[in-house]
């Protein structure tokens, strides 16, 4: 234990660094004496003083301190908090801070590293990440979500981070950063996905309209059956393009043209429309205007990606169907060739 | 803890917080920050194709970048710096997103890292431009989910800002075949089977009251054409052992009161579908007596050159008598109008 009273020097700053502090045992409460003298130190840190500001300045400008009534200690430091990925993330781990029977008012830092503290960054107010330790990023047990904890945010995918835990209560000298929490590793970014046919799980996807009679409205054989998984914390988007923006007789350079339509009504034309989605878990997928229609009414399938199906969070078995329909009227020229060719891609969010 | 052991020194708390800020603590700390809604969409996702593509990313942190590395997964083949152009043409992104500042041509690949250079980004805005040139990337050759990659922003002296990972895949087959075929359709249809021209004089020409229509409809490409034929030649009574030729077959004319004549015009009205009609010469009408002469062979009345909705022909018959035209109440023919389509 050491106490220091009287006129504190500027040197004595570089002496805040740690308390009295143990791996193995929690400093509950320790006491000051009376009295002291002007000291300085470069081989102890600083509990605590006694005595109170006279306001007055000594010679190199610091703050008096009246000797012989009030004393200050740290507060205790905080134990290993725990880490943990209850969600399977990428980017995002859980923290929940050990008080230690810290006071309420007690705010508490805490570091980051995915090194073993080679390298530490610290999480800020906000729970991101910095380089920077600020004193806003100081906060209460409630602030760092109580017994729930928080999730610290904006980490690198597929690798492991430990953390550590500093004190401070009142106005004292914060605590060093206790002992580092067990390793635990974000998952790495992840998409499986796929495009077939509710007729075929294997290339060549073909569908095919038997035949386009004129003024009916036609669904083909098969839907396209698009399948996906991804942990994207913003989700994505499944985007649709065709080849010939319509149906293309190259026979008879005749193309029944898409169009975002009620076939019920429009003389003639084609397009698509998300049939049955779901998912296991998350997500959810749902379908993007023009596409979501029921009945006859379609999207125009341009020759530009279109987004047809959007999610805003991850999801776990996602799957969608997408109809084909065409109308026709009784001028459409004849033929057996006629064709589109769509691509359908994905691209999440992460 | 004693009421006593609560009171602050304002100094040590002083002392404190300069501790907790001071730079020379903190000496020892670095890193980036990461971008965050980073997207990388491949235009393609076929195994071995080749592919244009998107590149979206939100800055977090507040620096001066000055280039953007985007790293393609391991396997994805790449072109030369020179063939990663670029374009910032608002190709379905995603909301809100806005053209990358600055960014030109790629001046750097190595490995799979592709380097473009950047103009200054603003942190908190969404940033998208594309990789315009399809021979610039190829998908691996094999499908395989997860294929990781990053995107990263740089300022001068290759400081790493913001990164942040994203993960596409490559799949057997991207694309769906869509078929069909519109089965042929032809109709045509006469609007009447019988034209009394009532009783003639010498002194008029007589024209159908109603002229008879045909009307067709056919989705045939290469248009239809309609003929027509008539069993006498011309208008003949057996009782009066006589017929009124048909004037000309072959040729355009114009009856004249007064004089034996008989023929038939055609005038055309187009509905839709994408054809045209063309009447015959030898069969224009539209005037009063003019036409052309029926024979007993098949002639052509009108032809179109696309499909057709609601084509019409309208068939007016013309005939005059002389003052010699022997009388009879059985002057008779009977006109055979046929069409067909050229699918």
């Amino acid at each position: 234990m050491v106490s220091f009273a009287g006129i504190l020097t500027a040197t004595m700053l570089s002496l805040f660094a740690a308390s009295p502090a143990s791996t193995n045992f929690t400093l509950k409460s320790f006491d000051f004496g009376n009295g002291g003298v002007t000291s300085s130190s470069s081989s102890y840190n600083l509990n605590g003083t006694t005595g109170t500001q006279t306001g007055a300045s000594g010679t190199n400008g610091v703050t008096i301190i009246s000797s012989g009534r009030n004393v200050t200690q740290n507060a205790s430091v905080p134990p290993s908090a725990t880490l943990t990925n209850p969600s399977g993330s990428y980017n995002k781990l859980r923290i929940v801070i050990n008080t230690a029977g810290n006071p309420s008012d007690t705010r508490y830092a805490v570091a980051i590293s995915s090194n073993g503290f080679t390298t530490t960054n610290y999480v800020q107010s906000d729970n991101s990440v910095s380089p920077v330790l600020g004193i806003e990023d100081y906060q209460t047990y409630i602030q760092w979500g109580s017994a729930t904890g928080f999730d610290v945010l904006g980490l690198q995918p597929n690798t492991t981070y430990a953390v550590k835990v500093s004190a401070y209560q009142g106005a004292f000298t914060a605590t060093a950063f206790g002992p580092a929490s067990a390793n635990v590793a974000t998952q790495p970014t992840t998409i499986t996905f796929s495009v077939a046919t509710t007729a075929n799980s294997t290339p060549p996807f073909n569908v095919n309209f038997a035949e386009l009679a004129a003024n009916t409205v036609f669904t083909a054989n098969a839907n396209a059956l698009i399948n996906l998984t991804t942990n994207a914390a913003s989700g994505g988007a499944i985007y649709m393009k065709g080849a010939n923006a319509g149906l293309l007789s190259s026979s008879k350079s005749f193309t029944i043209a898409s169009a975002t339509a009620d076939l019920s009504i429009a003389a003639s034309g084609y397009g698509a429309q998300v049939g049955t989605i779901g998912q296991t878990s998350g997500g959810p997928l749902s379908a993007t205007a023009p596409f979501a229609g029921t009945i006859n009414s379609v999207g125009q399938i341009t020759a530009d990606l279109q987004k047809i199906l959007g999610l805003s969070s991850p999801v776990t078995g996602g799957s969608a169907e997408i109809k084909f329909m065409a109308k026709t009227t009784s001028s459409t020229p004849a033929a057996n060739d006629y064709a589109d060719t769509e691509t359908i891609v994905a691209a999440m969010k992460f | 803890m004693t009421a006593s052991k609560r009171i602050i020194s304002r100094v040590v708390a002083a002392a404190m917080v300069i501790a907790v800020v001071s730079p020379s603590i903190l000496a020892s700390v670095a890193g980036a920050a990461s971008l965050s809604q980073v997207t990388v969409r491949f235009d393609r996702m076929k195994i071995s194709t080749q592919t244009t593509g998107t590149v979206c990313a939100t800055p977090a942190s507040t620096a001066t970048e000055v280039d953007v590395r985007v790293t393609y997964p391991t396997g994805y083949t790449l072109g030369t710096a020179a063939s990663f152009t670029v374009s910032t043409t608002n190709l379905s992104w995603p909301s809100g997103a806005v053209a990358w500042t600055g960014i030109t041509t790629a001046s750097n690949v190595t490995g799979q890292v592709v380097t473009f250079p950047s103009g200054d980004l603003t942190a908190g805005t969404l940033y998208c431009f594309n990789w315009a040139n399809p021979a610039a990337v190829t998908v691996k050759g094999t499908a395989t989910a997860s294929n990781t990659g990053s995107v990263a922003t740089y300022a001068t002296g290759a400081a790493l800002i913001d990164d942040a990972s994203y993960s596409t895949a490559s799949i057997a087959d991207d694309q769906i075949v869509v078929t069909a075929t519109v089965p042929q359709a032809f109709s045509f249809a006469l609007s009447g089977n019988t034209d009394p021209l009532g009783t003639l004089s010498s002194g008029a020409i007589a024209s159908s009251g109603t002229p008879r229509t045909v009307t067709i409809n056919t989705n045939a490409a290469g248009g239809w054409k309609v003929w027509a034929r008539d069993v006498s030649t011309g208008l003949a009574s057996t009782t009066a052992a006589k017929t009124i030729a048909s004037t000309t077959p072959g040729a355009n004319s114009t009856l004249t009161a007064g004089s034996e004549g008989y023929n038939t015009g055609v005038t055309p009205t187009n509905g839709g579908g994408s054809g045209t009609i063309t009447v015959a010469t030898a069969f224009v009408g539209g005037t009063s007596g003019r036409g052309g002469g029926l024979n007993t062979a098949l002639a052509s009345l009108a032809t179109s050159n696309g499909t057709a909705t609601n084509h019409v022909l309208s068939l007016t018959n013309n005939v005059t008598v002389a003052g010699a035209t022997p009388a009879a109440t059985d002057y008779t023919d009977t006109i055979t109008v046929v069409g067909a389509a050229t699918f």
